[in-house]
């Protein structure tokens, strides 16, 4: 028999041993044969025999042992063969999209049978590198350089005779967008030469996108900000479309915008904001016939708007101590930017004997002010001031106007003196329809009393976010007894229809006289304060060591309300982002609080979402947070709008709204004309070359690039008769020797 | 409506606004006089006639009268106006009274202190200073600027004149943009101040009855500044925001 049969195979010189059994087994092994030799050690036979015995039996387990860790000859060796190629195939869906009648996928596919050959390695990627190919190309995404990366990363130390990408330069990733904006873009450093196919033909595909539509993301409060679209028109060059933004699902404006040579144009949207919140604006342009995706046709976007600073207008008929602090109060609030006008001179002191030249006064531009300019402002406040010597015969247009201005959104505050309310000749105006009290049409002495009072709290006031000027009911309660008395007021009449009443006088009218009023009229609010001597709870309050907090809440409280602070709303309801793409969770969160501002536990809370498709309802309960959170499903594309409205009981406590934006674009069919300048630069940028659409070629090869391919061959030496040989003889010799020494 | 416009329907006796009525006396713009002892003075008249020229000449409705209060009396902060007048040393408020004082200037109290001698060194302005780095230690008494608002409150001024006319500048403590404390050297109130038969008790030196009439505008812009603070300053604002039809 030849050594190949007893060595079970022929190891060479130059190899490794290599045990391929579990080490543990291994050690177990190894054990075992050791207590084997221990247990033939006993019994009575001469040094010889035993000696002789023992290493036979040493021997045996040995092989045994040997046997068992199943030891392998290894030998290696390498040897150079010719470099392979890699083909990436682009399998995004942009890949789906068809040029002339044939789609780029199956133009791919044929330029992959051509290339194919036993070197030749075919890869698809979209976001990532995967071998093989798929059976159609519907990856979400197309990024190149990643690809690229997977490659480098897969043939890590090798070179290869060349690289080759088939697709549309549709790259979403960010090696294309460098190579728009920078000088100098590199693609990553690839193993070999590169070669790209272009697959799909701009001019043969007609597509009008929305391609971005930006704003910054919020807006200032009645400050324009500018809505840009980026229109793209492959097919549509040097023509004009229309593009119209839609606020709310309802056609806001719309704009013709001339597309360029590149079929690029942008339409911009100058908006000014009218109100504080979130809107959903959406950019859309027409659906033409020939238009492959009209999916990408329109673009919607939320955009949340805010204050800058809150805008008040301050007009006082003449200077006075509660003039003074008030605008102190207001011009000292970093949230406030405030204007204010005082009338420093009447008609009354024209005869004074002063020059117009001694005088540094500017004229009352009550005309421009209360016409043009009123809607710029927050919050109108007259401060003892009659209208009737400055507005003229325009009173009733310039009142008119500040009464819609406040049943438009806006908010007006009318403060006590002699000017004000029935002695600012303010009765049967069309203001009076604002008010929150009634004006008796008083003239003279009877429309004042001059008598130093404290006002009551009302129930109503011991609840209302303005008149709260502590957090507990008692304490707060206990804020407005200790307050300094105020010097007198303004006589009105009872609360207008819907006012509220939250502080009272004590005498007058029955204790039921307004002193401090406040309303919801249309969109917007009002507040009557019926005396002129609040300054009383800063200055004065200040002289018992107390400070003027009273006062600054009060008016901080009152200001917040008046311009309808989500702060100051009982119930309000946000969604975590203002956008979302289609199948997204959006969490809508509720907030509930009662009258006194605490969270509200257990309150019911029905929410409906309405946009494009059917209308969504969902309830919940708030916990004890008074807050609750509803999730509802992103689905369709397009503004959606939440309402909620939460229920205490039979009793509703509030209902706020809000907002979002679903987006179901798919990014890879935002854009499909193929990017034939992006791949003409990429091949020529990875030391090879680019075919356009169309045309065919040789991969560009590094005749220099070879592989090692490694032999690795194996000998079971565990399997070798040799060794089940030494271990059959040396356990037979071992046994015969013991049975001759008289053991068993 | 224009200056133009405002003056001929005057003389036709059109938009005569409601007579003032006030809502109580209380609220109605007087003048406290501090009384801080011997070295300080009281001129009752003085501010009685400058109340007047303030009805008179704007539309804040006045009570024409003065009172004369003390650091320790309760009723200090129901006078946001207070002047200090004098020509001697005075005492020193003690801590408590000091913290009062400071307390009123700090929630929109107003103190015009007038040295009425004119000297160039007294005994009252030396005490006038002490007291003013007492009150306000880190915010040292300076000149006030030519373009501050109380040389613009009502009336154009270009200097601060009184009875007399030695000193260019008012002088003032100034917090963030409001001076809650102006001090004058000009005996202010001594060309106020009348005798009981409505005569002048002091001549107006060196320029006569036109100096007085200066001092009386003073007045008023100091009463005009303590009740509109920098209001003015405001309007030059509005005044560029018109100007670049932003308002």
């Amino acid at each position: 028999m030849s050594s190949a049969f007893w060595l079970a195979g022929t190891p060479g010189a130059s190899g490794v041993l290599e045990y391929t059994a579990p080490d543990g087994l291994i050690a177990v092994a190894a054990v075992c044969a050791l207590l084997a030799l221990a247990l033939a050690w006993p019994g009575e036979r001469s040094l010889r025999a035993r000696l002789g015995e023992l290493a036979l039996w040493a021997v045996a387990l040995a092989a045994l042992v040997f046997m068992l860790a199943r030891p392998v000859w290894v030998e290696e060796s390498g040897r150079d063969e010719p470099g392979r190629v890699a083909v990436l195939v682009d399998a995004s869906r942009s890949m789906s999209m068809a040029d002339g009648g044939v789609t780029r996928w199956d133009q791919a596919l044929a330029l992959v049978e051509e290339l194919q050959g036993p070197e030749v390695d075919v890869y698809h990627f979209g976001a990532e590198l995967a071998a093989g190919l798929p059976e159609a190309p519907t990856l979400p995404e197309t990024d190149v350089e990643a690809a690229l990366d997977a490659l480098n990363e897969r043939v890590i130390g090798e070179k290869l005779a060349g690289v080759v990408l088939i697709t549309d330069g549709l790259d979403r990733g960010l090696l294309r967008r460098r190579f728009a904006t920078e000088e100098g873009a590199a693609p990553p450093t690839l193993p070999g030469p590169l070669t790209v196919y272009t697959v799909g033909k701009a001019g043969s595909t007609a597509d009008l996108a929305v391609r971005e539509v930006t704003t910054g993301g919020f807006a200032f409060l009645r400050s324009p900000f500018t809505i840009d679209a980026t229109l793209v028109g492959a097919g549509y060059e040097g023509r004009t479309v229309r593009a119209t933004l839609l606020r709310d699902g309802t056609p806001v404006t719309e704009q013709s915008v001339k597309l360029d040579e590149e079929g690029k144009g942008t339409a911009s949207f100058s908006v000014t904001p009218d109100r504080v919140g979130r809107f959903a604006y959406e950019v859309r342009v027409p659906d033409y016939e020939d238009d492959i995706v009209p999916a990408n046709n329109h673009l919607p976007v939320v955009v949340s708007v805010v204050r800058d600073k809150v805008r008040v207008l301050q007009v006082a008929g003449a200077p006075s101590w509660d003039v003074k602090v008030l605008r102190r109060f207001l011009k000292g609030d970093p949230s406030v930017d405030l204007v204010s006008f005082f009338i420093l001179r009447t008609n009354q002191d024209l005869d004074a004997g002063w020059r117009g030249g001694e005088l540094a006064l500017i004229e009352f531009p009550h005309e421009r002010l209360f016409s043009e300019e009123l809607e710029s402002f927050d919050l109108v406040i007259f401060q003892n001031f009659d209208h009737a010597p400055y507005f003229r015969f325009s009173s009733p247009v310039l009142l008119e106007g500040i009464a819609k201005y406040v049943e438009s959104g806006h908010a007006f505050a009318m403060v006590g003196g002699d000017r004000s309310f029935d002695l600012g000749e303010y009765a049967r105006t069309p203001l009076e329809r604002v008010l929150p009290v009634q004006l008796s049409g008083l003239r003279g002495e009877s429309a004042v009393d001059q008598a130093a009072f404290s006002p009551v709290l009302t129930d109503e006031g011991a609840r209302h976010p303005i008149t709260r000027l502590v957090g507990e009911g008692e304490e707060n309660a206990a804020w407005w007894e200790r307050l300094h008395p105020l010097d007198g007021t303004n006589i009105v009449g009872g609360p207008a229809k819907d006012a509220a009443v939250l502080l009272s006088h004590p005498k007058l009218d029955g204790g039921d006289m307004p002193v401090l009023a406040v309303r919801e009229v249309g969109e917007g609010r009002t507040m009557a304060l019926t005396v002129d001597s609040s300054w009383r709870w800063s200055f004065s309050e200040a002289a018992e060591g107390r400070g003027n907090q009273a006062y600054l809440r009060f008016w901080k409280n009152a200001i917040r309300w008046l311009i309808a602070d989500p702060s100051t709303a009982r119930v309000t309801v946000e969604t975590g982002r203002e956008n979302y793409a289609a199948g997204d969770a959006v969490r809508v969160v509720v907030r509930a609080r009662d009258e006194g501002f605490a969270p509200m536990a257990g309150a019911e809370v029905k929410l409906e979402v309405t946009g494009p498709g059917k209308p969504m309802v969902r309830t919940g309960k708030t916990g004890p947070d008074g807050e609750v959170a509803i999730e509802v499903q992103a689905a369709r594309s397009g503004p959606h709008r939440v309402v909620a409205t939460v229920l205490s009981g039979e009793e509703e406590v509030g209902e706020a709204s809000t907002v979002y934006a679903v987006s179901t674009r798919d990014r890879e069919l935002d854009e499909v004309v193929p990017d034939a300048t992006f791949l003409a630069w990429l091949g020529p940028a990875g030391n090879g070359r680019t075919y356009a659409a169309g045309e065919s070629g040789p991969v560009v090869r590094d005749p220099a690039a070879t592989r090692v391919v490694w032999d690795r061959r194996e000998t079971p030496i565990w399997r070798a008769p040799l060794l089940a040989l030494i271990l059959a003889l040396c356990a037979g010799g071992a046994w015969i020797v013991r049975r001759r020494a008289g053991l068993r | 409506m224009n200056r133009r416009e405002l003056l001929m329907l005057a003389s036709a006796g059109l938009m005569l606004p409601g007579t003032a009525l006030g809502l109580g006396e209380a609220t109605l713009v007087d003048v406290a006089e501090l009384d801080l002892g011997s070295g300080t003075t009281s001129r009752p008249q003085a501010w009685k006639r400058l109340l007047y020229e303030l009805i008179h000449s704007t539309s804040v409705e006045c009570r024409p009268e003065s009172v004369q209060v003390s650091l320790a009396d309760p009723d200090f902060f129901q006078h946001p106006f207070t002047v200090l007048l004098g020509d001697g040393k005075f005492d020193m408020p003690s801590d408590e009274h000091l913290e009062q004082l400071h307390r009123y200037l700090s929630y929109g109290g107003f103190l015009f202190i007038d040295e009425t001698s004119g000297a160039e060194v007294s005994p009252f302005d030396d005490q006038v200073r002490a007291l003013c780095d007492r009150l306000f230690p880190t915010r040292p008494l300076a000149p006030l600027p030519a373009d501050h608002s109380v040389y613009r409150a009502f009336f154009l001024l270009d200097r601060p004149l009184g009875r007399l006319a030695r000193h260019r500048h008012l002088e003032g403590v100034t917090i963030g943009n409001l001076t809650p404390l102006i001090y004058c050297r000009n005996d202010l109130s001594g060309a106020l101040e009348r005798r009981a038969d409505g005569g002048h008790v002091n001549p107006c030196t060196p320029g006569g009855e036109r100096q007085r009439r200066e001092a009386i505008k003073l007045g008023i812009n100091l009463m005009l500044y303590c009740l509109t603070a920098n209001y003015k300053k405001d309007q030059v604002h509005v005044r560029e925001l018109m100007e670049q039809n932003k308002l």
